[in-house]
């Protein structure tokens, strides 16, 4: 077995040019593909990670269902529909939260702000432990009443062309508030945008405008589909029609990781398409190998090598292209990596993404790597194995 | 140039096999290219006539600063709705407000929408404003302006009561009769749960001044949307003492937004499947080394009958490049054969849905298929011409 490996690589060794072409289709084959699969792979754990720190108790009722609601202004949710949620069995707790658009003013600088107006604790169920994670400079407000307000990234940066600061008072509606916190970028310009206060000291500014969300925390144990449907059915026989949309957490993370699986499987068979392209250029390689070598084979024959041994050394010459292109191409996708994290923790403001390269994933590629190399090289060994060693001497 | 070719041709045809397996491989990776692109500019065209059908000179005015949430205690006033009938270029404008109210009919009573309009404006506007047609009965007209008349989305009529409410009925809003006098074809939006009424009759149910959550408004013929659109912005804006807590969106905008996605994705796509155009091209430049190493004798023969390193290099060059075009070509082939068959099947869920075929992107396929062969066997011409006779004659 050893003599077969080591004529194999000679056999490679003799036609560098061609064979480091044949390595360099697969290293960028194997390397899209290891890279596409881990960068996917770690939206999923991202995706996960973020949704385990929410917690899997909290359930969101929004005004609106779909992009029509752009043309039709739902209803906003009513106290009677947040009061309805609340009845609902296995809710713990539900607030409601308020947005207005309102005149925000801040050193003479007047602009019209989305104000949000919730209770500390639905800061806390929305948000989660990770409320922490989101907020670059000061604090949360801690009790409801108190006229302070958090300001969207935006809003302290671009807004009103000085910075907004901690510890600066903003005029909403006319009244005074002390900022107490500024929020990191979200990326979503809608949040970036906008401000929140607490929900009493939102209803003294701008009175009562109905919910835009209604945000419930369930009690331990319960099941949050069951409870989800008992909200959404309540709801629907309140108001009518179903003009409202009930998001359990674990929904939202079906949803999200289900879009994310089809993107991946769809990005994976188009790349799967390049590994394909890769075993054929093995297979022509192998076949131009065979020809050159004709005259060597009919020598090995008729000093007596068998049909196996003659195919062992093809298989493997053909499964060496393919692992050493695929061990590169890991490598290389392992450096690029790095690259990608960086950009999508930029570009998507995603600070807790990871590339997640599994060890398993690289033994897995490098393994189907050598795999595809023998699939691709079967049929030239094969040719090979064939050959008649009294035509083959005739042959120059 | 036809010695070229055929010299080329016969280039190529010497190893069969080996020149079909690197075509093969072309062809996989353009038919791929062609598939995606064919199916994702279908799509985009698709979405595109699809959205113009419903008008690109709609103008949409919301409440409040930011788009995506629906804030709601947010709207605009009468006044609003004046300035904007009044900016040139304005054809139609239709306010839009709403409450929640009951209706009683056949002994059930039911909380639904209910919107007051201005009759008149909304029989001029409904189909082009809300992309709403009658099922049965009439639209509201200028003569209901103080009557007491409903028109009723579809799902109010059927299905939202056991017995289902057909024109001619009376149903009682917030406790006062109305006659229905048409019902509107299902929209499958929330027009479907709406009821509505003329403003007159909506003002005596909820009374105080008017709150627009939406002005829907439609541009003149001929008009440049955008113009109109700032035009509206600059007129609020204005009318607000300079803070612009509003936003004005354009169909044209919505519009954008889909074809910018389909564009982003498109992309990606094509970028991931461009990656086996690039293994298959390097198969291209594997065979056209080979090519040359076979053939250094026969190489070195031309050159000492006197051809020139340009016609040498341009012969193996070519070579790749026809290797290229062959993958191209009947990568188009195939990917035709799979583009009608993907067409069939995305037909299933979206019947108006064309995939793009045009001349132009076979002779962009083949194009490029082409080019990269030339590129592709750049370097093995390159080693070629840089063959010294002498040598080359000694093998």
């Amino acid at each position: 077995m050893k003599e077969l490996a080591t004529i194999a690589l000679k056999g490679l060794k003799g036609r560098t040019t061609r064979t480091v072409i044949t390595v360099a289709a697969i290293v960028i084959g194997i390397s899209a593909v290891v890279l596409l699969i881990s960068i996917s792979k770690g939206f999923e754990a991202s995706v996960k990670a973020l949704f385990e720190e929410f917690g899997s108790d909290t359930i969101m009722v929004m005004g609106g269902s779909g992009i029509t609601s752009l043309m039709y202004a739902p209803m906003p949710l009513t106290e009677e529909d947040l009061k309805a949620v609340q009845r609902v069995p296995g809710v713990d707790y539900a607030t409601g939260v308020y947005a207005k658009t309102l005149p925000v003013e801040y050193r003479g600088v007047e602009k019209a702000v989305v104000v949000y107006g919730m209770e500390p604790r639905a800061l806390e169920t929305l948000y989660g432990k990770i409320i922490e994670t989101y907020i670059e400079e000061g604090r949360v407000f801690r009790r409801d009443g108190a006229r302070e307000a958090i300001l969207g990234y935006s809003v302290a940066h671009d807004l009103f062309g000085d910075d907004v600061k901690v510890g600066h008072t903003i005029e909403i509606n006319g009244v005074k508030f002390r900022v107490v916190g500024v929020l990191r970028r979200i990326g979503d310009s809608a949040d970036d945008l906008s401000i929140t206060v607490p929900s009493t000291s939102f209803e003294e500014v701008a009175g009562k405008p109905g919910y835009v969300m209604i945000v419930a925390k369930l009690k331990e144990g319960s099941d949050p589909a069951e409870v989800g449907e008992k909200i959404r059915r309540e709801l629907k026989r309140r108001r009518g029609t179903e003009d409202f949309t009930v998001q359990t957490s674990e929904d939202l993370m079906n949803q999200i990781n289900s879009i994310l699986a089809v993107i991946g499987a769809i990005v994976l068979a188009i790349a799967g398409i390049s590994l394909f392209v890769g075993g054929v250029e093995i297979m022509n390689t192998m076949y131009m190998s065979v020809a050159e070598r004709t005259r060597e084979i009919g020598i090995m024959k008729a000093v007596g090598a068998t049909r196996t041994q003659i195919m062992t050394i093809f298989l493997l010459e053909a499964g060496l292209i393919g692992v050493v292109g695929g061990i590169i191409g890991e490598g290389l996708a392992v450096g690029l990596s790095v690259l990608v994290e960086k950009s999508i923790q930029g570009a998507l403001g995603m600070t807790y993404y990871h590339v997640s390269l599994d060890p398993l994933l690289l033994v897995g590629a490098a393994a189907f790597s050598f795999l595809m190399g023998v699939v691709a090289g079967y049929l030239p060994a094969r040719r090979a194995a064939e050959l008649d060693p009294a035509v083959t001497l005739r042959y120059e | 140039m036809r010695d070229y070719l055929s010299l080329a041709y016969r280039g190529l045809k010497r190893q069969p096999l080996r020149s079909f397996l690197t075509v093969f491989a072309i062809v996989v990776a353009m038919g791929a290219i062609f598939v995606l692109v064919s199916l994702t500019q279908g799509l985009k065209d698709t979405v595109v006539t699809e959205l113009s059908k419903l008008g690109t000179n709609r103008i949409i005015v919301v409440p409040g600063t930011v788009l995506g949430v629906n804030v709601g205690g947010d709207y605009l006033t009468e006044e609003d709705l004046r300035a904007v009938e009044g900016v040139p270029g304005v054809r139609y404008v239709l306010g839009l407000q709403r409450s929640a109210l009951t209706l009683e009919w056949g002994g059930e009573e039911k909380p639904v929408v209910v919107s007051g309009v201005d009759p008149e404006a909304f029989e001029k506007s409904y189909q082009s404003l809300l992309g709403a047609y009658i099922e049965e009965g009439r639209s509201l007209e200028a003569i209901d302006r103080s009557r007491h008349v409903a028109l009723l989305g579809y799902s109010v009529a059927h299905g939202l009561f056991e017995k289902n409410i057909h024109v001619g009925n009376t149903v009682r809003i917030g406790g006062v009769p109305f006659r229905v006098v048409g019902i509107m074809k299902r929209t499958y939006s929330p027009l479907d749960s709406f009821v509505l009424i003329p403003e007159r009759a909506y003002k005596e149910l909820v009374p105080g001044e008017s709150k627009y959550v939406r002005i829907l408004a439609l541009t003149a013929e001929g008009t440049d949307v955008e113009e109109v659109k700032e035009r509206i912005e600059r007129r609020l804006k204005s009318l607000h003492g300079g803070v612009e807590d509003f936003t004005v969106l354009t169909s044209q905008q919505a519009f954008q937004r889909a074809v910018n996605i389909i564009n982003l994705v498109s992309a990606f796509l094509i970028v991931i499947a461009v990656i086996s155009l690039v293994i298959g091209s390097l198969g291209i430049m594997n065979t056209v080394y080979m090519n040359v190493v076979e053939r250094t004798r026969e190489i070195g023969i031309m050159k000492a009958v006197g051809a020139t390193g340009r016609q040498i290099g341009g012969l193996f060059v070519l070579e790749a490049g026809i290797l290229g075009v062959l993958g191209g070509v009947f990568g188009t082939i195939l990917g035709t054969a799979a583009v009608l068959v993907a067409q069939f099947i995305i037909r299933g869920f979206l019947d108006t849905y064309t995939a793009y075929l045009s001349p132009l992107l076979y002779g962009a396929v083949v194009l490029v298929s082409f080019l990269v062969g030339v590129v592709a066997g750049y370097l093995p011409a390159r080693s070629a011409v840089r063959l010294d006779p002498v040598e080359a004659l000694r093998r």
